[in-house]
C-alpha cells in the first residue's frame, strides 16, 4: 500500500516561482489551488499519491520536521532559523534569492561603528539567526519579535537595528533604512521529514528526484 | 490551579495507556528471558562521576544533577541505562563470566525536551549482550529488537542500518564542515563540488535504494582507506545475514542502510540501526555496538533500547 504524501508550500512571494518547477514535475494541483477565494488549505493533485498544503513560510519547516507534511519547498533562512534536526534538505532550487541583512536608519551615527555596539535591541522575525550573528561578535542582541513590517520600527524608535530578509533593497530605502552587513544568502530548498525517509525511501527518493530532473 | 500543575515535558500516564504499556513490557520483558537475557536493575541515581564514565561521557549535556546530602557528592539522575549495564558488567563480573545477556526495563530523565517534543522522561526496554564482538552477535541483537517488536503487535517495521563510524576512518577527522552538513542534507550537488577526490565515494554511499541486493552490490564495489573497509565490510556481512534471517522468519520488515549517518549515541562504534514502523512520526528504537573499560582491557557489546513513550500513541 502506498501512503499518501503531503507536500507543503509557502504562501506568497516564492509561490510563483515554484509553479514553474511544479510544472516541469508534472505536479498540477486541482483548479481550487489557484482560485484566491477558495478557503481550502489542502489540495488534491494529478497523482493519487500526493496532496499539497499551503502554508506560510515558516510554518512549512515545522510541518515537514513534525512529519505533518512529508515533503515542502522553504527557504534557507527558514531552515537555518529553525535548524529542525528532524528535517534534511536534498535540493537546491535555485529560486527565492534573496539575502538576510542587519540594517539602520540611513542616518543613524552609530551606523558607522559597529565596533562600538555591544548590547542592542533588534527587531526581527529571525531571532535565532540574529542572536547567533552578534554573538560571534560578542554583542548581546535582543531581539523584538515582529512578523512584518520590520521596516518601520527603527523610525519610531523601537530600535536602532532591524534584521530581515532584502531582495532589491527598495523597502529598506523607501523607509529611511540601510543595509550594513549580510547575514546570510538566501534561496529556496526542497526538503524532507527524515522519518518519512527512512518510512517511505523508495517514494520520497522518486520525489526527490523528479524534482532534481525538473532543473536540469 | 497552577499548583496541580506538572512541569514542562512531564506527564501522568492514566489507566488505558499505562495499562497497555506495563502489558508491553511484561510481554518484552518475557521475551527477552526466553532468549536467555536476564533482568537487572540499576538505581535510578548515582554518583555523577560514576554515571559520566566512559559510555555516559556522551549523556552529559542531557542529565539531571542534584546534591546528596550525605555524601556531599554530586548525583545525576540517568539519562540512559546502557552506560549503568556496563558498568554492571564491568564491575560486577569477571571476563571469563562474558559474554553476558542482560535485559532491563526502567525510566530515564532528561533535562530539556527536544525541538519537536517536550517529554523529558522516557522508558526504554532493551537488552545488552555483552563481550561478543562477532557478526553473529549483531545479527542476534538486531534480530531480537525486530522480533521482539513483533511478539508485542507491531507491524510494518523498517530497520535502518547505519555505520557511525564509517566517515571517521575515511576522514580521520579532517572533514570540512560545509561537506559534512552537505552530506547531512543529503545534498548531491554540493558533495560533488565540495567532495574532492571523495565526491564519488561519498555519492556511493547516499545512493542507498532501500533494495538489500542492490544496496550490497554498490558497497561491495567500493574502495575505502583499510580500517574503513573492514567497517564496511562487517556492515554487508551483517546486512547479509539479517536479509537471510528475515527471509527464514516470518516478519515483514523493510531493510534500509545509510552508511552516510554519523550521529546519534557518540558511543556506538560498530554497526547501529534504528527502528520505525508505519504511522509513528519518531525512531522507536534504537541500538548498536559500544566499547567500553573494564579492569582486564576493552571489551566489546551490542545492545537496543525500545522507547516505549513513542508506541504509547499507536
Amino acid at each position: 500500500m502506498t501512503q499518501k504524501l503531503i507536500l507543503a508550500l509557502p504562501k506568497g512571494r516564492i509561490l510563483d516561482q515554484v509553479m514553474p518547477i511544479l510544472e516541469r514535475c508534472d505536479i498540477q494541483p486541482e483548479d481550487a489551488f489557484f482560485n484566491d477565494k477558495d478557503r481550502g488549505l489542502r489540495f488534491t493533485t494529478n497523482h493519487a499519491h500526493l496532496d499539497i498544503i499551503r502554508v506560510r513560510a515558516f510554518d512549512v519547516a515545522t510541518f515537514v520536521a513534525f512529519g505533518a507534511a512529508q515533503l515542502g519547498i522553504v527557504g534557507s533562512d527558514v531552515i537555518e532559523e529553525f535548524r529542525y534536526e528532524e528535517l534534511f534538505s536534498p535540493l537546491s532550487l535555485g529560486i527565492g534569492k534573496c539575502r538576510l541583512s542587519v540594517a539602520m536608519k540611513s542616518n543613524d551615527p552609530e551606523k558607522k561603528n559597529p565596533k562600538s555596539w555591544s548590547h542592542i535591541n533588534i527587531a526581527t522575525k529571525y531571532p535565532n539567526l540574529t542572536r547567533k550573528h552578534f554573538a560571534n561578535k560578542g554583542i548581546q542582541a535582543e531581539c523584538i519579535k515582529l512578523s512584518g513590517a520590520m521596516e518601520i520600527a527603527p523610525n519610531l524608535d523601537l530600535c536602532r537595528h532591524i534584521v530581515d530578509l532584502v531582495e532589491s533593497g527598495s523597502t529598506l530605502k523607501a523607509n529611511g533604512l540601510e543595509e550594513i552587513e549580510t547575514i546570510l544568502d538566501v534561496s529556496s530548498y526542497l526538503v524532507v521529514n527524515k522519518t518519512a525517509s527512512k518510512v517511505m525511501q523508495s517514494d520520497i527518493d522518486g520525489w526527490i528526484e523528479r524534482f532534481r530532473s525538473a532543473l536540469r | 490551579m497552577t499548583s496541580k500543575l506538572l512541569p514542562n515535558g512531564l506527564l501522568d500516564l492514566l489507566p488505558d495507556v499505562a495499562e497497555k504499556e506495563a502489558d508491553n513490557i511484561h510481554n518484552l520483558m518475557l521475551y527477552f528471558k526466553s532468549f536467555g537475557y536476564s533482568r537487572v536493575k540499576p538505581p535510578l541515581i548515582e554518583f555523577e562521576d560514576t554515571l559520566l564514565q566512559g559510555l555516559g561521557e556522551a549523556i552529559a549535556p542531557h542529565m539531571f544533577r542534584v546534591m546528596d546530602p550525605k555524601s556531599q557528592k554530586m548525583m545525576g539522575l540517568r539519562a540512559d541505562i546502557t552506560p549503568q549495564i556496563a558498568r554492571i558488567a564491568a564491575t560486577r563480573y569477571e571476563r571469563d563470566d562474558y559474554p553476558l545477556r542482560f535485559s532491563y526495563a526502567g525510566d530515564v530523565l532528561h533535562v530539556k525536551g527536544s525541538q519537536l517534543d517536550p517529554t523529558r522522561q522516557f522508558t526504554q526496554v532493551g537488552c545488552e549482550l555483552i563481550g561478543d564482538d562477532s557478526i553473529a552477535a549483531d545479527i542476534e541483537t538486531i534480530m531480537l529488537s525486530l522480533n521482539a517488536l513483533t511478539e508485542i503487535g507491531f507491524k510494518d517495521i523498517t530497520l535502518d542500518i547505519t555505520l557511525p563510524a564509517l566517515l571517521r576512518s575515511i576522514f580521520m577527522d579532517k572533514m570540512d564542515g560545509a561537506l559534512l552538513k552537505a552530506l547531512e542534507n543529503k545534498n548531491k550537488e554540493q558533495i560533488k563540488a565540495l567532495g574532492g577526490d571523495y565526491s564519488d565515494l561519498l555519492l556511493a554511499l547516499l545512493s542507498m535504494s532501500g533494495d538489500t541486493d542492490h544496496d550490497i552490490e554498490i558497497l561491495q564495489g567500493l574502495s575505502v582507506p583499510a580500517e574503513a573497509q573492514i567497517e564496511l565490510d562487517r556492515l554487508q556481512s551483517v546486512v547479509k545475514g539479517v536479509q537471510d534471517e528475515l527471509k527464514k522468519s516470518k516478519i515483514s520488515v523493510s531493510l534500509t542502510i545509510d552508511p552516510t549517518q554519523h550521529s546519534f549515541f557518540n558511543y556506538h562504534r560498530g554497526v547501529s540501526f534504528s527502528l520505525y514502523i508505519s504511522g509513528v512520526r519518531e525512531v522507536i528504537g534504537r541500538g548498536g555496538r559500544y566499547d567500553f573499560d573494564t579492569d582486564q582491557g576493552t571489551a566489546s557489546a551490542i545492545g537496543f533500547s525500545i522507547y516505549m513513550n513513542a508506541l504509547r500513541n499507536i
